[in-house]
């Protein structure tokens, strides 16, 4: 059955069967201290460390800074997606997404005010999270157990979750005309596959423009805190921003074919790993290729792709 | 529907990643010290170009451990910061300090093999920071 993914500050019941499913797979015990929500955090951390392949100069790992970051993320939300319908035994649930670049058109010093970071919805960001579903309540609420050291390797801790809202530059979010830009650009991707090429992906994904992080990095980098380590996704956030991303994909794909995606099976190997049909780097047994993520009539659909 | 959408519904993959792969990870993290080179690699005009940076950075006399990178076009990586790319250096200690308080906190530094000082090569064995 098809899902609707549908904007978190106009859909109320999303927003708290959202809130209620992160927190089910947060107290959900994987085994070794740690829970299944972590392991969605582990996961997208072991993926931004495994270079793809190995070595190579571009620094493309098995889920950024290459073709890949659109697909391998389609696939992590559907994972999470239907986590969440496990724990609260509803498979109508679709994830839903936050529409930053409406946010985007506040004036800089009313974005962190805005709807999504309000007490019902994900609370606030100025340090540690102390307000909302994800209040850190002196341990007795959402707790941060994984996350990584300045040498980016993976570590235990027990603390808040961080944000600092619209600290970092740039000091806004994107606004709807640098999406109109990004989704003008016909070409998916192309050589050198990297953070240099003016692609719709490396648009999107946020390294160019530039030199400022733009649209996806920029959403990360503006929020701050934990959603700037490679253990990002230990902010609920992170699934609403990358719902958002897709989104626009989705819109990009409307707009260009449902089934463009380069590069091909055919093209060097040094592209190992983001090519149309090498298997995605997953928790999972498994796991699709890129090719088959790009149709998702069956799964789910947005309620809107304008932006 | 696709058929990897039943390997998601794999409750039992989890716990394996966990066992398998996080906590083999999170032990990891006491023998790795973080690069501080990056390497670039470009051909022209049939020229192999190789050009090798590297970093010794300090934070209050303090040697600072983090994975750099540098693109072709001279921008700056860190992997410890996905979603940034710098052209200075200074700018990326900057938000390094910002990002990682826990690492910069003097009670944190650990001694490394040689008795010095450094900021995040160190260890954490899940005591944690209460907030």
């Amino acid at each position: 059955m098809s899902v609707t993914r549908r904007n978190i500050t106009a859909a109320p019941a999303d927003r708290d069967r959202f809130v209620a499913g992160v927190n089910v797979l947060k107290a959900e015990n994987a085994g070794d201290g740690l829970s299944t929500y972590d392991v969605f955090v582990a996961w997208h951390h072991q993926a931004m460390m495994q270079t793809t392949p190995a070595g190579n100069p571009a620094g493309r790992n098995a889920a950024h800074r290459g073709p890949v970051f659109l697909p391998w993320h389609r696939y992590m939300l559907l994972a999470l997606e239907l986590h969440i319908q496990r724990v609260l035994q509803d498979s109508t649930f679709g994830l839903p997404y936050w529409d930053w670049a409406a946010d985007g058109e506040l004036l800089p010093v009313d974005q962190p005010l805005s709807a999504i970071w309000q007490p019902n919805c994900l609370g606030g960001g100025a340090g540690v999270v102390n307000d909302g579903p994800f209040a850190f309540n002196n341990g007795q609420g959402f707790v941060v157990n994984i996350d990584t050291s300045m040498s980016g390797m993976l570590r235990e801790t027990r603390r808040g979750l961080r944000r600092a809202l619209g600290v970092n530059n740039p000091k806004t979010l994107p606004k709807r005309t640098d999406v109109q830009a990004a989704l003008s650009l016909s070409v998916f991707d192309l050589s050198p596959w990297d953070v240099t090429c003016d692609s719709f992906r490396n648009c999107l994904e946020g390294w160019r423009p530039g030199p400022q992080p733009g649209l996806h990095n920029c959403v990360h980098v503006w929020i701050g805190g934990d959603m700037v380590q490679a253990t990002s996704p230990n902010d609920p956030v992170f699934y609403l921003n990358h719902a958002n991303v897709d989104r626009i994909w989705a819109a990009w794909q409307q707009q260009n074919g449902p089934d463009v995606y380069f590069p091909g099976d055919n093209d060097a190997a040094e592209l190992l790993g983001h090519r149309l049909n090498d298997r995605l780097v997953s928790v999972f047994p498994n796991p699709p290729s890129p090719a088959e993520v790009l149709d998702t009539t069956g799964i789910y659909a947005y309620d809107l792709l304008t932006t | 529907m696709p058929e990897f959408l039943d390997g998601i519904k794999d409750e039992k993959a989890i716990a394996a990643y966990a066992t398998d792969v996080i906590r083999p990870a999170l032990s990891a993290h006491h023998t790795h010290e973080g690069e501080m080179s990056g390497s670039r690699k470009v051909e022209h005009r049939g020229f192999q170009i190789s050009i090798r940076t590297s970093y010794r950075i300090f934070v209050n006399g303090r040697r600072i451990r983090t994975m750099l990178q540098v693109d072709n076009d001279g921008q700056l990586t860190c992997h410890a910061m996905p979603n940034y790319s710098f052209m200075s250096a200074v700018d990326l200690v900057k938000q390094l300090i910002e990002t990682f308080p826990d690492d910069f906190d003097p009670k944190a530094h650990h001694p490394d093999e040689h008795g010095g000082h450094v900021y995040g090569g160190g260890h954490n064995h899940g005591t944690g920071n209460q907030e």
